[in-house]
């Protein structure tokens, strides 16, 4: 797919997936305003093969946030 | 200062982050604020995609987590842009990061150096700003 949509319309219509999005613009704060949908999918090793489509810049996240279960790192040796 | 809100209550706090890497146009990503890990780090597929590579690694970095440790890579990334503070010449931890994570790195305690980091879970805000003190001036 390959349409325009702003972030609100992603955050509504994709709850649960991964988007990659390219040809964006972020407001002042940097957020993403809008941009087009390059992919949308649950599988996230899918969303990072989408990256390979193209070649400049992109936008990725999770539509729902986070895993709350996440662990952090505890520590990263020198 | 530059402050950023959040939904207040004890939560993982999800960031924003501009990256520059060697092969392509700054890309944006969603990291979590970990101040527990003083690296900051991004998931190794999306580092390969950015341009670094383990050629370029200035050396072999180790995570060790509550499940078990893992090996990745140090690069520097050119620039990298958070929570309104930009980094250039960055050193960053590239490691395998998983899926069910639903995110694609963490802002470490490094990304703070020199600075002061406020964050009032009560109120829902996230404050950066200049520290008053600079390492030179902090008590011995």
């Amino acid at each position: 797919m390959s349409e325009r949509m702003t972030y609100h319309q992603i955050e509504e219509r994709f709850a649960g997936e991964w988007v990659v999005v390219r040809d964006f613009v972020r407001d002042d704060a940097r957020i993403i305003k809008e941009g087009v949908v390059v992919t949308h999918t649950p599988d996230r090793a899918a969303a990072h093969r989408a990256l390979d489509t193209f070649d400049d810049a992109f936008a990725i996240w999770f539509v729902g946030g986070p895993n709350p279960d996440f662990c952090g790192i505890l520590s990263l040796p020198r | 200062m530059i402050a950023f809100r959040f939904e207040p209550g004890p939560c993982l706090l999800s960031v924003p982050v501009t990256l520059w890497g060697p092969r392509r146009s700054p890309s944006d990503l969603v990291f979590v604020l970990d101040t527990g890990t003083e690296r900051t780090i991004v998931d190794l597929e999306i580092a390969s995609r950015l341009g670094f590579s383990e050629r370029d690694s200035t050396r072999r970095s180790r995570v060790v987590s509550a499940l078990g440790a893992e090996e990745g890579f140090l690069v520097t990334a050119p620039r990298i842009l958070a929570l309104g503070w930009d980094r250039d010449g960055f050193p960053i931890a590239d490691h395998r990061l998983g899926a069910n994570a639903r995110i694609d790195g963490l802002i470490g305690a490094d990304f703070f150096a020199g600075l002061r980091l406020v964050i009032d879970y009560g109120a829902g805000v996230v404050e950066v700003s200049e520290s008053s003190e600079s390492p030179s001036q902090a008590p011995p």
